[in-house]
């Protein structure tokens, strides 16, 4: 599923942003007088938050500190149960297969979100919103509610957050203040390279660009994608689907990225290699660029986050498609054995604005210290690499703009917000959701095939032209026509139904 | 018998290229690991490295808890798993030396049918998640799959049938001793080398084992030795990852000789099995060979 | 695994007869062994468990599973997953994957292990041969996750030893975890490093329990050391090697998980020469949740396996009845 990973790739980047904040607009009150009523009814109960991301040092302090807030707001305390990123969708598998007990669940439209839909993983939540999350619907809006249900119904929370997505780069700020780049609009491919170049040939040993990426940046910014290999490119006239693979835009790409290959612009283990380790290694001086998505203040985020300073330059336009409302969510297990209570800590996690910045950032004055009412800094002699919870990604979780904000961040983040949404294009086919069931089989066989090929062409590792020969040989023996049939005949009729 | 030269040089040579075939992978890990950074950016991964570094050692020694807290995990394991196996294997084997034990035949054959015939990995996998909640306890490490192989009772059973005499029994049970006394008073004292020797593969088995960390645990304080490598082997951070200062993970990232220390770690997961070898291998040996002639 | 005692599953060999006249010494008969039956209780639970309810599990297989309703609940689905899985080619691969990998395996395997035993035997110094035997069998003890190490520490791109030495002869450096094309002769080169010393060993210890009797009589007849391997030490161990070959045969369907996951690094890129029906069930399970899909895979493995060991059984007593395993 290509979309899935294309996203996937995105958001892995975005794992440790810190997040907008500012106006978020609800106040904590109205939460905790709709929950001081039923207060003496509950029963303790223990939340599981299941969420990507790398267990921190502080972890238990946190979760110890949240879950005494939470026993007086709800009678609840809760388990922040975190889950490496490389091992999300193996780990998660099981836990779905094998029963196990857990509460809130984080997903997406790139992880699996409509399978486990339609498996039964999520409870349907629009009764329990009515009943215990009353708030959440006027904080998050019709936007986003919208886009995040399935066949009508809501099964997730989406995280209020950006509504559209930037695509570009992070750059190595030390090398882009040596070389004096310029890094200011949107840049074409030749600037880039002219980019890698440079530093390619001055500096033997930093890495032009980590990861493949960059590639998937690039097809999320040039096509709304709908299942594997088939997406509306973006920009297009008429509406209709098109084959990824048979795509001059795509084709094209791929060649371009062989010879940045050939060139030695990669790391060494591009084929493996993730966001994640491309951002380790600009911290360590030894490499320049990696591919991200892009919001306004992303670099900043970053520099506070990893404790070094990033600058990010954008390659295309903001885009806005159909996975943005599903981009990050927060889902009810089916295994969950309080329902009614998660729910209730989800109207928290929106409208409280206490709770989610002890998720976010942590204990004040042991993590964090105000430095006025919304923004934060380090404690004295905390910096970004001796501090022992760094945030786990706003984005994840409930209304990101009750979360704080950073001392070195802009204060205008949020005005850049709202001129970014409006800047950011809308799909034509914003709100359409493919339902991957009638070809399931056939998907899962696209999928085998695809994981031969992506990699080596997403990282110019393979001969382009005998690469996609290959994978359209096999597209075809697992029944990717019937999946493009199926996607057409899908997208006709929720045109249709927009007509109406 | 005389042989000619000749022909002894050749058989010793053939046996010394195997014996290099055999070794030489080990030694060649083991010379990566100690070798200079600026070697391996020069000359890859060599025999002959320019320059020896133990800053790999240095390196994982420095934060050495994840590492033992891997290697508490797989001596728990293991010891408690070898005893469990051994208690239920030889339980379940001497009763089937006796021939007239009733249903004999039957639990025979519950027991062979085992081998004949499985439900796979899905079921298999349900029923110690779903039906008994093993996941990320110790115990899935050592129950799910690993405590009793039919082949081990059958052998041990025919070294019962085939090495302890009918008459020791009988003369102990007119005695008047009970089962359970002629059990431990007299069976297992005469039956330790073969109870030696399913210890040893099955405590090579426990020692080896990652595929149930694998699928039975997500919490990293839980992962075993062998897990641990397999998550490096991959990405070298992980080892990092789940250290506590996930934050420096730039800083040390940049000191961090990566290219060694992977290979560190696999002589540091493999240093006690060599080591042990030596003292071991000959009833390993005898084991394998009773094994396949006498069972 | 040479098998003479563990045919002696008489099946029919039920001396209790269930009818009524016998009932009262049958029941002395329980009490007065009532102990060695408790002794086997938790071997029986245990297999219980572990094989018996899992072996149920198979109408997974049957099932269009969904979490809601788990195994009982969920829907029937015939033979859909069936279907499905035949319909992908992942099937064809899958099955030709691990039947050519085995078939690969046991020749190879079965050539140099029978090489090197005979050459063992030639070897009168029982120190030196207990250092090769020893030395041969390291391999073989240590877990596929060093096996990988061991590997990647030969093929790694940038500076694995094969890269290098292909460097110094002028040959573009391969990049072995990205292309699947080598992989049969890397897979088969691994599993004989790993496996050979292991049944030499066991084919060593058949011939050394050959009767010394023989060799003196051939000597005495002027028979070469070639005629004494051929005409005495192969035919006396052939049913050893029947054996063993015909219980590897029987196992063609299944293979070693951890040489076909771990030494290629779960590389997707090598799919289509390192899936094999382990891995596969593996992954349909883990990766893509497809427990429906999953299930029948492993069913059909199970399935076929089974008929293949009645077959091999069958053959075995043909030609041997003693080595039979039932």
């Amino acid at each position: 599923m290509k979309r899935f990973r294309i996203l996937l790739a995105v958001f892995m980047c975005s794992a440790l942003l810190l997040s907008a904040c500012g106006s978020g607009g609800s106040s904590s009150n109205q939460a905790s007088d709709s929950s001081t009523d039923t207060e003496k009814k509950l029963d303790p109960y223990k939340i599981t938050l299941v969420y990507p991301g790398t267990a921190p040092k502080d972890l238990e302090l946190v979760q110890n500190e949240m879950s005494k807030y939470l026993t007086e707001k709800i009678n609840a305390t809760i388990e922040l149960k975190p889950i490496e990123w490389g091992s999300w969708t193996d780990k998660t598998n099981l836990m779905k297969i094998s029963n196990e007990k857990f509460d809130l669940l984080f997903t997406a439209n790139w992880f699996n979100y409509a399978n486990d839909v339609s498996k039964g993983q999520f409870l349907e939540l629009d009764e329990l919103m009515k009943e215990h999350g009353k708030d959440i619907p006027d904080i998050l809006g019709p936007d986003f509610l919208q886009g995040a249900k399935i066949n009508g119904k809501l099964y997730a929370l989406p995280t209020k957050k950006e509504f559209g997505q930037g695509f570009g780069l992070l750059l190595n700020k030390k090398l882009v203040d040596k070389y004096n780049i310029d890094t200011s609009g949107v840049k074409s491919f030749d600037e880039l390279e002219a980019m890698f170049k440079l530093i390619k040939e001055n500096e033997p040993n930093v890495i032009p660009i980590v990861s493949s990426k960059y590639t998937n940046t690039f097809s999320a910014a040039n096509y709304d994608g709908i299942t594997t290999n088939l997406a509306l490119p973006r920009g297009s006239k008429e509406i209709k689907i098109v084959d990824t693979l048979e795509d001059s835009t795509m084709v094209d790409y791929y060649k371009r990225i062989r010879q940045w290959n050939l060139n030695g612009w990669f790391d060494k283990d591009v084929l493996t290699s993730d966001a994640d380790q491309a951002v380790q290694m600009i911290k360590a001086g030894k490499a320049f660029s990696v591919g991200q998505s892009l919001k306004p203040g992303k670099d900043k985020e970053m520099s506070v986050t990893y404790g070094t300073e990033f600058v990010q330059v954008e390659t295309f336009e903001p885009f806005t498609t159909t996975g943005e409302a599903q981009g990050a969510m927060l889902g009810i297990s089916r295994t969950s054995k309080d329902p009614a209570r998660v729910m209730m800590f989800l109207n928290l996690l929106y409208s409280d604005k206490q709770l989610i910045n002890m998720l976010d950032w942590g204990i004040e004055g042991v993590h964090y210290v105000k430095k006025s009412d919304n923004v934060i800094d380090y404690p004295d002699g905390v910096t970004a690499d001796t501090q022992s919870y760094p945030n786990p990604g706003s984005w994840m979780f409930g209304n990101q703009f009750n979360s704080y904000l950073w001392s070195n961040e802009d204060p205008e983040k949020w005005v850049q917000f709202e001129e970014f949404n409006t800047r950011s294009e809308r799909s034509p086919i914003l709100g359409f959701t493919f339902n991957p069931e009638p070809v399931k089989s056939e998907l899962a066989a696209l999928d085998n095939v695809s994981k031969e090929f992506s990699q080596g062409l997403n990282s110019g590792s393979v001969d382009v032209d005998k690469a996609l020969a290959d994978w359209k040989e096999k597209r075809a023996a697992a029944g990717f026509d019937r999946v493009k049939a199926e996607a057409e005949k899908q997208l006709q009729e929720w045109l249709a139904s927009q007509k109406q | 018998m005389k042989q000619s030269r000749l022909y002894t040089v050749s058989i010793h040579s053939f046996f010394w290229l195997f014996t290099l075939a055999s070794l030489l992978p080990f030694l060649f890990i083991f010379i990566i690991s100690i070798s200079s950074e600026s070697s391996i950016n020069a000359k890859g991964y060599s025999f002959f490295p320019s320059g020896i570094s133990f800053a790999a050692y240095k390196f994982l020694f420095y934060d050495f808890t994840e590492i033992l807290k891997a290697y508490g995990v797989t001596i728990f394991c293991t010891i408690l798993g070898v005893i469990l196996c051994l208690f239920i294997t030889t339980l379940l084997a001497y009763p089937l030396s006796r021939m007239e034990l009733p249903f004999r035949s039957s639990i025979s054959f519950y027991i062979f049918f085992t081998m004949l015939f499985s439900g796979g990995m899905v079921p298999w996998y349900l029923t110690f998640t779903n039906i008994i909640p093993l996941k990320n306890t110790l115990l899935a490490m050592v129950i799910p799959g690993m405590l009793l192989s039919a082949f081990n009772v059958l052998l041990m059973r025919s070294f019962f049938m085939n090495s302890i005499p009918d008459s020791v029994v009988e003369s102990a049970a007119i005695d008047g001793a009970t089962e359970f006394k002629i059990f431990y008073k007299i069976i297992i004292p005469l039956s330790l080398p073969i109870i030696a020797t399913i210890g040893l593969f099955s405590t090579l088995g426990f020692w080896n084992d990652w595929y149930n960390c694998m699928l039975f645990i997500d919490n990293p304080d839980l992962y075993n030795i062998q897990y641990l490598m397999t998550k490096s082997l991959t990405n070298i951070q992980f080892l990092l990852m789940k250290s506590n200062q996930s934050n420096q993970v730039g800083d040390i990232l940049a000191t961090m000789p990566t290219e060694t220390v992977r290979m560190a770690l696999a002589i540091i997961g493999l240093a006690p099995l060599l080591f042990a070898y030596p003292f071991f291998q000959k009833y390993y040996i005898s084991g394998i060979t009773t094994g396949a002639v006498k069972g | 695994m040479k098998a003479t005692k563990i045919a002696s599953i008489p099946i029919a060999d039920h001396k209790i007869q269930p009818a009524s006249r016998t009932q009262r010494p049958f029941l002395r008969k329980l009490n007065k062994y009532k102990w060695l039956l408790i002794m086997t209780l938790p071997g029986i639970i245990y297999l219980f468990i572990n094989n018996y309810i899992p072996m149920y599990g198979i109408i997974l297989a049957f099932k269009n599973y969904n979490y809601v309703d788990g195994i009982w609940g969920s829907p029937w689905a015939g033979f859909d997953n069936f279907k499905f899985l035949f319909q992908s080619p992942d099937a064809y691969i899958i099955t030709r994957n691990t039947v050519l990998y085995n078939v690969a395996f046991i020749s190879i395997n079965l050539v140099l292990s029978l090489l090197v035993a005979l050459l063992m035997n030639e070897i009168k110094d029982k120190v030196i041969s207990r250092f090769y035997q020893s030395t041969f069998l390291l391999p073989h003890i240590i877990s596929m996750v060093i096996v990988a190490y061991l590997v990647y520490s030969f093929l790694n791109v940038e500076n694995g030893l094969v890269n290098r030495l292909l460097a110094l002869f002028h040959i573009d450096p391969i990049a072995w975890y990205s292309n699947p094309d080598y992989w049969p002769y890397i897979l088969i080169i691994v599993n004989a490093w790993k496996g050979v010393g292991y049944s030499a060993i066991i084919y060593f210890a058949a011939i050394i329990g050959i009767d010394k009797e023989y060799y003196e009589a051939a000597t005495i007849d002027g028979a070469s050391k070639w005629k004494q391997m051929t005409r005495i030490t192969l035919p006396l161990i052939a049913p050893v090697i029947t054996t063993l070959t015909l219980l590897a045969v029987s196992g063609i369907l299944r293979s070693d998980f951890g040489l076909f996951y771990q030494v290629p690094m779960n590389s997707g890129a090598l799919l289509p020469t390192t899936n094999t029906i382990d891995t596969f069930v593996y992954r349909a399970m883990i990766q893509l949740g497809d427990i429906g899909m999953s299930s029948a895979a492993g069913v059909y493995q199970s399935a076929v396996c089974f008929v293949l060991i009645l077959g091999a059984n069958l053959a075995v007593r043909k030609i041997n009845k003693q080595n039979s395993l039932f």
